[in-house]
């Protein structure tokens, strides 16, 4: 399985960039904004300052001239065009004249520097409010203070110290956030994968991390996608191992069962003779099974095999000449139609091997005096050659599995046919390590009909 | 002369054994094929009973299955080594004993005289008198070879009949693997050879809380109850 590269918008690269980058970015946007803020803020307290030094003046100028209820009017005017409330107190900080009560502030009544009470309903403390008192000496030389009371508006203008305190903390976050989406993002997948494979080591083949890293698109998603694909295959593997082993140590012991029940009867003066052929064929059978055997690993190494030019037509020939003694031992007639040439690029050592076990297998199950088809033919890109008996076929639920090593269409492994189910899983293999394919059908009213396409060999 | 009914697929093999179980003076009757295989076995024209695994038409687990409850004749199972899933399903459905392949020869013919005996012993209980063992809340009658636990009667193998009986005569005193299976299956305890196990579990399983202890690496007890094990 190969894994096309993620596309650019989802590479790791780029997202560790991204979380970089926005983090910084949030940084900084937070940074100016609450430095924006503390720079309005500064300004509106100046500003209010200034507008308070004015208004005591003027408050003054109020009272010395029309007294406390000139006063008065003037605070309610206040009130009403600047939503400001003020008090002006005299030189013993004793309020002069008391603003009427308005309906949102009912209680304030006289107690206006009643510090649990600003508190209460400002958030102020006595100190906060004090920068907003104007101390002013009239003309007249009397000493005032013009004292501002809680309102909305001295809210907006007031400046709280933990304004530089969020500034602060406020990149303290984002970093920290930024820096554990970070981390969490590629640890992760890490730890997952890494506690996979060490699951694998301990041999539990079954572990998949699709579920934890799988849908993520990156490089990390695409490693688990390649894990999940390592640990199947290897499963698949190992199973495939184990059964292989399974069925050898089986099949080895029907001859070895036969041999020994055939020892014990050699004993016997009188069976000695026709026992002791009885073992050396058993010993024959397990020498075939493990010569199979030894061919079927070889060919697990795809390598090293010598390819050259060859002719099929050739090798069908030899194939048919090697088994000519068989054939008329069962009085087979076997018909033949191949092209003048079948010019293939193989080792011929194997394809041989591969057709000879096709037709040894046609010959076993042909009944007597019938007859085995061998065509071989081309098209502008294959070799096609068929091989087709006229047998009992194969039950078309077996037809999947018949290519498997030690598969036989009969459970029982009825032993009367020989053999080990080795030879079409050793012919497949040759054929498609040739880059060929092999298909087995059955024919209409009964037979066997295996066909082997091989790749035609363009001279040069 | 004693009749061995062999029901084995290889045509090499059956002929072999034919051979040889016919010069230890057995009547032997070859049949390659399950479902005649069960036919015959059916007709209670033999003594003992070889059967394979591996069978055309009816594999020999589902034979074996099948005559289980109808016939009582001994049943010796061919199976394969290290398919240990096929022995232990083949004894709990009854078979009385197996052997793997590739099996020693004279090993086949010590166990198909050893059921051959057990069946004589068999005979031998129900032409004496009747005896009643009752140990527990188990009755043991050995005439009818029937068993009832709490007066309901327990469906129990030939085999599995001797190994509680076996364990129920020697109460409170562990019984080794060997003496077990001389004493319960009239033969020698061989390597690797769990069959007596495998009774022993499946007697556990058809008799709800039977107090057969198991002795590790030595054998099993029966424990009355309200005793401590003898040690």
């Amino acid at each position: 399985m190969t894994l096309k590269p993620p596309s650019l918008r989802h590479r790791l690269i780029l997202k560790i960039m991204l979380i970089f980058w926005l983090t910084t970015l949030a940084t900084i946007f937070a940074n100016v904004y609450i430095t924006k803020e503390i720079v309005v803020t500064e300004y509106k307290k100046d500003h209010l300052r200034e507008k308070l030094r004015g208004l005591s003046k003027e408050a003054i100028a109020v009272y010395e001239s029309g007294g406390k209820t000139e006063l008065r009017h003037w605070y309610e005017a206040l009130a009403e065009d600047e939503q400001l409330r003020v008090i002006l107190l005299d030189a013993h900080q004793r309020p002069i004249a008391k603003p009427a009560r308005s309906k949102d502030h009912d209680d304030q009544d006289d107690q206006d520097d009643n510090e649990h009470h600003r508190k209460k309903r400002f958030g102020f403390n006595k100190h906060m409010l004090k920068f907003a008192d104007q101390n002013i000496v009239s003309a007249s030389g009397m000493s005032y203070t013009l004292r501002v009371l809680p309102s909305p508006y001295l809210r907006s203008a007031f400046n709280p110290e933990t304004l530089h305190l969020s500034r602060l903390s406020a990149s303290f976050i984002i970093i920290l956030f930024g820096s554990w989406w970070l981390a969490r993002s590629v640890s992760r997948p890490v730890n997952v994968l890494r506690q996979a494979s060490a699951e694998i080591a301990k041999g539990n083949f079954e572990v998949r991390v699709k579920e934890k890293v799988g849908n993520r698109k990156d490089e990390l998603g695409q490693l688990g996608q390649s894990f999940d694909h390592m640990a199947s295959k290897i499963e698949s593997l190992i199973g495939s191992q184990k059964q292989l082993f399974r069925d050898i140590s089986h099949e080895m012991r029907t001859p070895l069962t036969r041999q020994k029940i055939a020892i014990e009867l050699a004993h016997d003066p009188a069976n000695t003779a026709s026992m002791l052929v009885k073992i050396e064929q058993q010993n024959q059978v397990i020498e075939d099974l493990i010569e199979n055997l030894l061919t079927l690993m070889q060919l697990e190494d795809s390598q090293g095999h010598p390819m050259a030019a060859i002719d099929m037509t050739e090798i069908i020939h030899s194939v048919i000449d090697a088994a000519e003694l068989n054939l008329s031992a069962k009085g087979l007639q076997l018909l033949e139609k191949t092209a003048a040439t079948l010019p293939v690029w193989g080792d011929s050592t194997l394809l041989t091997r591969a057709l000879e076990n096709l037709l040894i297998n046609a010959v076993k199950y042909s009944p007597e005096q019938s007859a085995i088809h061998i065509e071989g033919k081309h098209t502008e890109e294959n070799v096609i050659i068929t091989i087709s008996d006229e047998g009992p076929g194969i039950p078309e639920q077996e037809l999947a599995n018949i290519l498997k090593a030690f598969y036989r269409a009969d459970k029982s492994r009825h032993n009367t046919t020989g053999g080990f189910g080795l030879g079409l899983a050793i012919t497949d293999k040759i054929v498609r390590q040739h880059g060929g394919s092999l298909a087995i059908e059955n024919r209409a009213p009964s037979g066997l009909c295996v066909t082997i396409v091989l790749p035609w060999h363009q001279k040069k | 002369m004693k009749r061995v009914l062999l029901i084995e697929d290889d045509p090499e093999i059956s002929e072999l054994l034919c051979t040889l179980l016919r010069r230890e003076n057995f009547v032997v009757t070859p049949i390659h094929d399950g479902l005649e295989g069960e036919q015959a076995a059916l007709s209670k024209q033999h003594d003992v009973i070889i059967l394979d695994i591996m069978l055309p038409s009816k594999d020999g687990l589902e034979v074996l299955r099948d005559i289980r409850g109808k016939i009582k004749t001994p049943i010796l199972m061919l199976t394969a080594k290290g398919d240990d899933l096929d022995r232990i399903i083949g004894l709990e459905m009854g078979a009385d004993d197996y052997l793997p392949k590739p099996f020693n020869p004279r090993e086949l013919i010590a166990r198909v005289k050893a059921l051959l005996r057990r069946v004589q012993m068999d005979l031998a209980d129900e032409q004496a008198a009747d005896t009643e063992l009752s140990v527990s809340n188990i009755l043991l009658k050995t005439k009818s070879r029937e068993v009832f636990v709490d007066n309901q009667k327990a469906e129990l193998t030939s085999t599995e009949f001797n190994v509680l009986r076996t364990l129920l005569t020697h109460p409170n005193e562990v019984i080794s693997k060997a003496d077990l299976t001389e004493l319960s299956l009239g033969r020698k305890l061989s390597a690797y050879d769990r069959a007596i196990d495998m009774h022993v579990s499946n007697l556990r399983k058809k008799i709800n809380g039977i107090s057969v202890q198991t002795i590790r690496g030595i054998g099993y007890m029966y424990q009355l109850s309200d005793s401590q094990p003898a040690s």
